[in-house]
């Protein structure tokens, strides 16, 4: 997915006017952020499991080698095929060449951002792949040719009138006069298409959600089960995830995957969890013959050593984009890139570059609520404001540099100060009580008038009155 | 220097110091770090609970004295009557190989895999999880995978003695459940909780987006 990040303030503009999406991001209040409060009333030791995650995440990337190595070598063991990439470019390569080895005739996939993130769609069908997304709201977006607006909810942005005409459009063989007047009618048709995809596919690609060191095993969440078909019915699955997905133990997932459901959907449970290890075994009755993990870097190395190493903690639950009211008001295709909300103001500079993606971090009240909901604590806010610092001190020309650099030493000197003050408060006195323009300050007074200062200082006149009010 | 080792290398760069945890997780004897939190209950407690949470998550529960039961809750949940015909697929778990299927109405069934037309499919699950009524499956020659995800009603069969209370009970078991010849886990544990559903029209929920519309659990007693 080509990043368009710079975007942000036109695009923001526009969506807080478009009448669709403002009526389909209402609909986040009543359905996540109600549904995770009832959750989570519902489960007495949430916040204790938010410590345990917080742990488990930093832990983990504390040791990221040692994790990684041991899930290659448990995965290997399982009979899984482990593949390293560095670069999404890299990673799209060896999907290709899989896909290639395998004589793959048509592909069917289940919802995974990394893929999003490295463009893999794009890639595959340009090498001449039939690619399937299986994720209802992920294949809407496939046939309107749209990226994703959310973590968890691809096409949340989307209404049930507009996934009906995409529908009626995309499908042309079928009758154009057949029922489609219910989001029921609507999951009906995509099933009865999916399916044949399903039966027919020859090589499954997915996402994880979790990889877990101790067993080789990769976790993947989904309430359809598109996921699970996309893994079982091929003869070949790959897995696409990236370096940071990697959990010590059984255990330590278990406590992540309870965080993930509560926070992403407001489920106990997704209805679907399953932990894939390797391809089928001789005596399984279905499965792939083969299962390649593709393990990701694309930056995420050089994350790891930066001051921004929180924002891998990451399990991609959504909660802080359904919380934030800058992303509840603007939608996720303003932020340009696959990871919109918070969590993507704080990741996207650090994956991308920090030139092109500067108004993201500014796209943030600082309410602090997307930390307060953070399955696993990461302090976005304090990662925010370090971008904002960072993006200050590399904007910075040397005139302005110097400008403030005069104006603090200046600062320092009292007497001085209260001169060179004397003279502006003189300068700007004027008798119409306002300036339509001043020098230097046009940022100003292109949209409001500065208002006239009263000749003196403060400080100037609090000692006239002082004097004045002294008996004499 | 290969992808590998140019990423791994990176990482070690990166030079981050494990840091001690805030709330340390305990280490078994099979080296299997599990949760320290309190969230067992008494058993008296977990059954009501685990009911509980299956109507919840929308799954329908039967309970049978034993597994000689199993078929006419089958016929029953699946609502198979001579008028109502389906064909079902059997896992061919050795709690259900030599029941009588026929004289509880389901007439048309075989073991095995699903195959196209099969309405019905009824697989056994190793674990019940009380904390969020779900159901664990785990893949092999009596178990295939396909069975919870391509019918359109799937019925799961669970002993009474396989209930654990939460996720975490559960999940430090499956390190357990390692075949011998290849040390390694099944090829896929199913934690299902629920039938397929999705929210991606509109936000409101459907049930049966590509898997089950309906989910069903038989409860047994020890046979």
């Amino acid at each position: 997915m080509h990043p368009e990040t710079h975007h942000f303030s036109e695009r923001s503009k526009r969506a807080a006017q478009d009448k669709d999406l403002q009526d389909a991001l209402e609909g986040l209040a009543t359905g996540f952020v109600a549904r995770r409060k009832d959750a989570i009333a519902d489960c007495a030791h949430f916040e204790a499991l938010r410590n345990q995650g917080r742990d488990i995440r930093t832990r983990t990337c504390a040791d990221l080698e040692r994790h990684l190595l041991s899930f290659e070598a448990k995965a290997e063991q399982a009979g899984s095929r482990i593949h390293w990439a560095e670069t999404g470019d890299d990673a799209c390569a060896i999907v290709e060449k899989i896909c290639r080895d395998a004589e793959a005739q048509s592909i069917v996939k289940g919802k995974s951002m990394v893929s999003e993130e490295i463009g893999l769609n794009a890639h595959l069908e340009a090498s001449g792949y039939a690619v399937v997304e299986t994720d209802l709201g992920e294949y809407l977006l496939q046939l309107r040719g749209e990226t994703p607006s959310h973590i968890i909810a691809p096409a949340i942005h989307l209404s049930e009138h507009q996934a009906r005409a995409t529908f009626l459009k995309s499908h042309d063989t079928l009758n154009p006069k057949r029922d489609l007047g219910t989001p029921e009618t609507i999951v009906g048709e995509a099933r009865a298409l999916m399916r044949d995809k399903f039966l027919n596919a020859d090589v499954g690609i997915t996402g994880a959600n979790f990889l877990i060191a101790e067993t080789g095993s990769a976790v993947v969440v989904t309430n359809e089960g598109n996921g699970d078909l996309s893994a079982t019915l091929p003869k070949v699955h790959i897995i696409v995830t990236s370096l940071d997905k990697v959990v010590p133990t059984l255990g330590e997932t278990s406590i992540l995957l309870q965080l993930l459901a509560r926070s992403a959907t407001g489920q106990a449970m997704t209805a679907y969890t399953t932990l894939f290890t390797g391809p089928r075994h001789s005596t399984d009755l279905d499965g792939p013959d083969a299962c390649h993990i593709i393990i990701v870097d694309n930056g995420r190395s050089d994350i790891l050593a930066s001051d921004a190493a929180e924002v891998l903690n990451c399990i991609r639950c959504g909660a802080c984009l359904n919380h934030c009211p800058i992303y509840t008001t603007v939608g996720g295709h303003s932020y340009g890139w696959v990871y919109p909300g918070p969590i993507g103001a704080a990741l996207n500079p650090a994956l991308l570059d920090l030139a092109s993606t500067r108004d993201l971090p500014d796209a943030s009240t600082l309410c602090g609520r997307c930390e307060e909901v953070c399955p696993v604590k990461i302090p976005l806010p304090k990662l925010l404001r370090q971008w904002r610092a960072k993006d200050y001190a590399r904007r910075q020309t040397s005139r302005k540099k110097l400008a403030i650099m005069a104006w603090a030493w200046m600062a320092k000197r009292p007497t001085l100060y209260a001169l060179w003050a004397s003279v502006i408060a003189r300068a700007l006195k004027s008798r119409h009580g306002a300036h339509h323009t001043v020098p230097l300050a046009k940022g100003w007074t292109t949209h409001r008038d500065f208002p006239a200062s009263e000749g003196q200082t403060f400080q100037a006149q609090w000692r006239r009155a002082k004097k004045k009010a002294r008996p004499s | 220097m290969n992808s590998r080792a140019a990423i791994l290398n990176r990482i070690a760069k990166a030079g981050r110091e494990p840091t001690t945890s805030v709330i340390a997780p305990q280490s078994d004897q099979s080296g299997c770090t599990h949760a320290t939190l309190d969230t067992h209950t008494p058993d008296t407690d977990l059954w009501q609970r685990f009911t509980q949470r299956l109507k919840d998550n929308g799954i329908t529960s039967r309970q049978c004295r034993d597994a000689a039961e199993i078929p006419t809750c089958v016929a029953d949940l699946a609502n198979i009557t001579t008028s109502n015909p389906q064909r079902v697929c059997i896992a061919p778990h050795a709690m259900f190989q030599d029941r009588d299927w026929n004289t509880a109405g389901v007439s048309e069934m075989h073991y095995g895999s699903w195959k196209t037309g099969d309405g019905v499919a009824v697989s056994h699950a190793r674990l019940g999880i009380a904390d969020s009524g779900s159901l664990v499956l785990a893949s092999g020659e009596d178990s295939p995978t396909g069975l919870a995800f391509l019918p359109e009603i799937h019925i799961i069969a669970l002993q009474r003695n396989s209930l654990v209370a939460t996720l975490t009970d559960a999940m430090v078991r499956f390190a357990e459940w390692k075949n011998m010849k290849r040390n390694s886990l099944p090829r896929a544990i199913n934690i299902v909780s629920g039938a397929s559903r999705t929210a991606d029209i509109a936000g409101k929920i459907v049930h049966g987006a590509h898997g089950p519309r309906k989910l069903c659990v038989v409860i047994y007693d020890n046979a």
